[in-house]
């Protein structure tokens, strides 16, 4: 999910948390280094499937729906019970969990008490004996129901159990990323749905407010039922339309291989669809943008998900559906934009500007590419985003970070206005470094102090993680073993530590030196040069981490020399015999993303003041032409 | 005819005129300049990475400077750029708006003086520093309260009106009453006038002819070129040469000096029209 904007500007209002980080890491689990990656589950697209059909309610913004629900048991255990997520219920009053840990606020919207969501099962019932197993109380603010089965229905590992089930959803005002505003409609994570049975335990969790969603793969078909004046798009590809005689219509949608189905219904909604190549297949792309956003607008859409499809295809795997719906809620839902569903993402509208500066900010693109990234995390390996967001967002960004840099310059790929440029990287190292967060990346999201420091980990800290162990790694190796992830995971539910061990598989080492301190702890990498003189240098660690380091001499005569140090001791002393060092520069090719202060990495032995000089004659100019510019001076 | 002053004249006037305004510019922003550069150096002395604000990667640089400093808890030299740009460079901005009060005065009175008849400068600026000053005041008031009114009716006519449309729309309502401040600073200089509100009611019968609003959406254009100019100078290539600081000198000061010399010139025009405005029973009740 997109929060990232709103991090930024949150961020500019923290207090300073930061300090000099100097402090030492928590102890990390113990890893097992190099050791090849095992997935616990067999791989399987079929574990949970849906059949689903629903009628959308629009006089009271009620979904009613039934359900044929098929699930296999592919652990090696006996499963005397089921659990079903019952998300809606998280909106039903100031009192349930996600609403205590949110303060009944989520992206800076207010929940409305006057329209709340919920979710009640009218009907729950084993379909080969048609025993109820409907538990006969439930709170009615759970997310996590338990359904306890007859013990002879038992589910054998590798049985099939099929059930049925009716329910109600109300849809509430659009908040954290569904329900409805005036007619048009969201619905996410809207129906009963059943929790994943991995490494012998139930996910029981409740919906936290810092969390999101696991589920497991399988065949979705939606017959979706709505006022005939309304426009639909949902999971899946679109598998016929009915025309009813009282005055609604039907469409189907059908999707495999996929961990959940999202829709969209609203008649202001224009629909504009192209086929593009993405890594070197047809991809469907169906874009629902509201009528009043120009048709000029669509091609920034269609452009940013096709370099999206395409890189990150050709990087991590092709993506593997054979459509892509994109959804751009209108200007009074925006809670119900920048979201991730498989096949189906909900984006940003442009930022207005005038004269062109709209198309100079890059927020469509930045959220169209980071929901896409998600097709890859979690919706084909499908990690447990509110255990370990950053696996999930962190990555996302990471990919993000990459996408643009191959739609913009680097250095201007967020903002391109004039002479203001802002790059992603470089915002994500403003909102870590502004943050100063100091909790680690492998963590439950419950577990964050607080919203800002969740995002700002799982997000900032998370994609400059990435880019750290890239860069050390090297680009082409580590994009190899990362696609050597996605080729072992697919499908199935990682971990961090199997993402450490496949990546360990593929490079040939260990990696503990980077994730035991920088994913499971709070470690910092912080080198400075602390002498330079024409005979030398001293770099120092002053970060409790030993991360290995390069170190560039410039010579008087332009040779540079470059000098690997494994930051073990306190310091490296360097020697110029000849006395004519003119530069040091650590890290030279900025690797360690993760460096707090990556600011005093150089030094000039004899600086000129000229750069100075002329900085101060161009801020004299810009100040003078700010004071004539003044309206009334 | 409306403008009568030759061009040649407005030139060679108006130049030597935009002097004064120009140099009290350099004075108010080296104070901030100086400020801030003093912070600068403190952090960045000897770091490589200092030419690089001269580049188009500065602000992405600045960011990194500024979050860092916070991360640290705070850094002296980043804590002198932030006062420079929070705090001094809008004092600088008063005391700009304090200094054209003052010289518009006796660049008016010059302008306004008969070919050949030398007028006493600085002693032009003194006698019409107060009431200029009001004027800047009120000014200052009716501007915003246009801006809001502006704002007000595109954002009612949101769905017609695009940001295009709407930036158009407040630039040319600016255009057209700073225009009409200005007109009525250049009528009160010329009919000597002691009430503002007054110098302003005349100046609104002239301001309302087309061939006027005309005229003050004209010379709105290129001030708003010269910012946009001066917003985006060109990259350095070599920070650490002379020529590297020569450039940057000479590109901020030219702007710099141009931009005071349309400030001169809408003066000059002002001050040709409110020769064109025929004195009514307003004006003599007006007199001081």
């Amino acid at each position: 999910m997109a929060t990232l904007l709103v991090i930024f500007l949150a961020t500019l209002f923290l207090p300073v948390v930061g300090t000099n980080a100097q402090t030492a890491p928590p102890v990390a689990p113990p890893s097992q280094p190099s050791a090849p990656s095992k997935p616990t589950a067999p791989a399987s697209l079929d574990t949970a499937s849906y059949n689903l059909a629903v009628r959308w309610d629009d006089a009271a913004n009620q979904i009613h729906g039934t359900a044929t629900i098929v699930y296999r048991n592919v652990s090696a255990d006996v499963l005397g019970e089921l659990w079903l997520k019952l998300y809606l219920n998280a909106f039903r009053d100031d009192q349930t969990v996600w609403m205590q840990e949110a303060s009944g606020q989520h992206r800076g919207s207010d929940y409305d008490p006057k329209s709340p969501g919920w979710i009640t099962l009218d009907r729950l019932r084993l379909v080969e004996t048609g025993e109820d197993i409907l538990p006969p109380s439930i709170d009615p603010r759970t997310t996590s129901l338990r359904v306890p089965l007859p013990t002879a229905r038992s589910v054998q590992p590798g049985e099939t159990v099929r059930f049925e089930v009716a329910w109600t959803s109300q849809l509430p005002r659009v908040f954290a990323r569904t329900g409805v505003a005036d007619n048009f409609v969201m619905a996410g994570q809207w129906y009963p749905k059943l929790a994943v049975y991995d490494r012998g335990a139930w996910d029981t969790e409740p919906w936290h407010a810092n969390a999101e969603f696991f589920a497991d793969f399988g065949t979705y078909t939606l017959s979706l039922t709505v006022p005939d004046r309304y426009v639909t798009g949902a999971t899946g590809t679109r598998n016929g339309m009915t025309t009813n005689p009282d005055g609604t219509n039907t469409t189907r949608y059908w999707a495999e291989s996929v961990s959940d189905v999202a829709w969209t219904a609203w008649p202001e909604y224009r629909l504009a669809t192209t086929v593009v190549q993405a890594a070197g297949r047809p991809i469907e792309l169906e874009l629902l943008a509201p009528r009043t956003l120009t048709t000029g607008a669509d091609q920034r859409y269609f452009t940013a998900a096709q370099a999206a499809l395409d890189r990150l295809g050709q990087w991590f795997g092709p993506y593997p559906w054979p459509k892509l719906t994109l959804v751009v809620p209108p200007d009074n839902a925006g809670g119900a934009g920048g979201m991730e569903y498989p096949m189906f993402v909900t984006l940003a509208l442009p930022t207005p500007g005038a004269f062109g500066i709209g198309r100079g900010i890059h927020e469509v693109e930045i959220v169209t590419v980071h929901e896409i990234a998600h097709q890859w995390v979690p919706m084909q390996a499908a990690t447990n985003e509110a255990r370990e967001a950053w696996l999930d967002e962190g990555f996302a960004d990471y990919a993000t970070t990459r996408v643009l840099a191959t739609l913009f310059p680097p250095d201007r790929s967020t903002l391109a206005v004039g002479p203001f440029n802002v790059g992603y990287e470089a915002l994500h190292r403003t909102q870590f470094l502004i943050a100063g967060v100091k909790e680690p990346l492998a963590q439950p999201s419950w577990e964050y102090r607080d919203f800002l420091s969740y995002g700002v980990t799982v997000y900032s800290k998370g994609t400059l993680a990435f880019l750290t162990l890239e860069r050390t790694i090297g680009e082409e190796r580590f994009l190899a073993a990362m696609h050597s992830y996605f080729d072992r995971w697919r499908w199935r539910h990682p971990t961090t530590a199997d993402l450490q061990r496949s990546l360990e598989a593929d490079v040939g080492e260990s990696l503990d030196w980077f994730f035991q301190p920088l994913v499971y702890g709070t470690g910092v990498v912080e080198y400075t040069i602390s002498e330079v003189g024409p005979a030398g240098a001293t770099v120092q660690r002053r970060g409790d981490v030993s991360f290995p380091v390069e170190i560039a001499l410039t010579y008087a005569d332009g040779r540079v020399e470059r000098q690997t140090w494994d930051g073990q001791g306190q310091q490296q002393v360097l020697t110029a015999p000849a006395g004519d060092l003119r530069r040091v520069q650590i890290d030279p090719d900025v690797t360690i993303r993760l460096e707090p202060n990556a600011l005093d990495n150089g030094r000039e032995v004899a600086p000129s003041p000229l750069p100075l000089a002329a900085i101060a004659a161009r801020v004299l100019g810009l100040i003078q032409a700010a004071l004539l510019a003044g309206m009334l001076g | 005819m409306i403008v009568r002053v030759t061009m040649a004249r407005l030139a060679i006037t108006s130049l030597r005129l935009a002097v004064p305004l120009y140099l009290a510019s350099v004075l108010l922003a080296l104070g901030p300049a100086a400020v801030g550069i003093a912070g600068l150096a403190s952090v960045s002395a000897d770091r490589p990475w200092r030419g690089e604000l001269l580049g188009p990667n500065w602000l992405n640089l600045l960011m990194e400077l500024m979050a860092g400093a916070i991360y640290a808890g705070g850094s002296p030299g980043v804590g002198l750029m932030m006062m420079a740009g929070l705090v001094l460079v809008p004092l600088a901005m008063i005391g700009q708006v304090i200094a054209y009060s003052f010289l518009a005065g006796g660049i008016l009175e010059r302008l306004g003086a008969t070919p050949g008849v030398q007028t006493a400068f600085w002693p032009a600026c003194r006698r019409w520093f107060w009431r200029s000053f009001r004027l800047s005041v009120l000014g200052g008031v009716i501007v915003m309260v246009v801006g809001f009114l502006v704002a007000l009716v595109t954002s009612v006519a949101g769905s017609i009106i695009g940001p295009d449309q709407s930036a158009i729309l407040h630039l040319l309502a600016q255009a057209i009453v700073l225009g009409w401040l200005e007109l009525a600073r250049a009528v009160m200089v010329e009919r000597s006038l002691r009430s503002v509100g007054g110098a302003l009611r005349i100046a609104a019968r002239a301001a309302v002819r087309p061939m006027v609003l005309a005229v003050w959406v004209l010379l709105a254009l290129p001030p708003v070129g010269l910012l946009l100019v001066s917003a985006m100078p060109p990259s350095i290539a070599d920070p650490s040469s002379v020529s590297g600081l020569l450039q940057a000198l000479m590109y901020g000061q030219m702007l710099a000096f141009l931009s005071a010399w349309t400030k001169v010139v809408r003066l000059a025009v002002a001050a040709q029209l409110a020769l064109s405005v025929r004195p009514t029973s307003l004006d003599v009740s007006l007199k001081h």
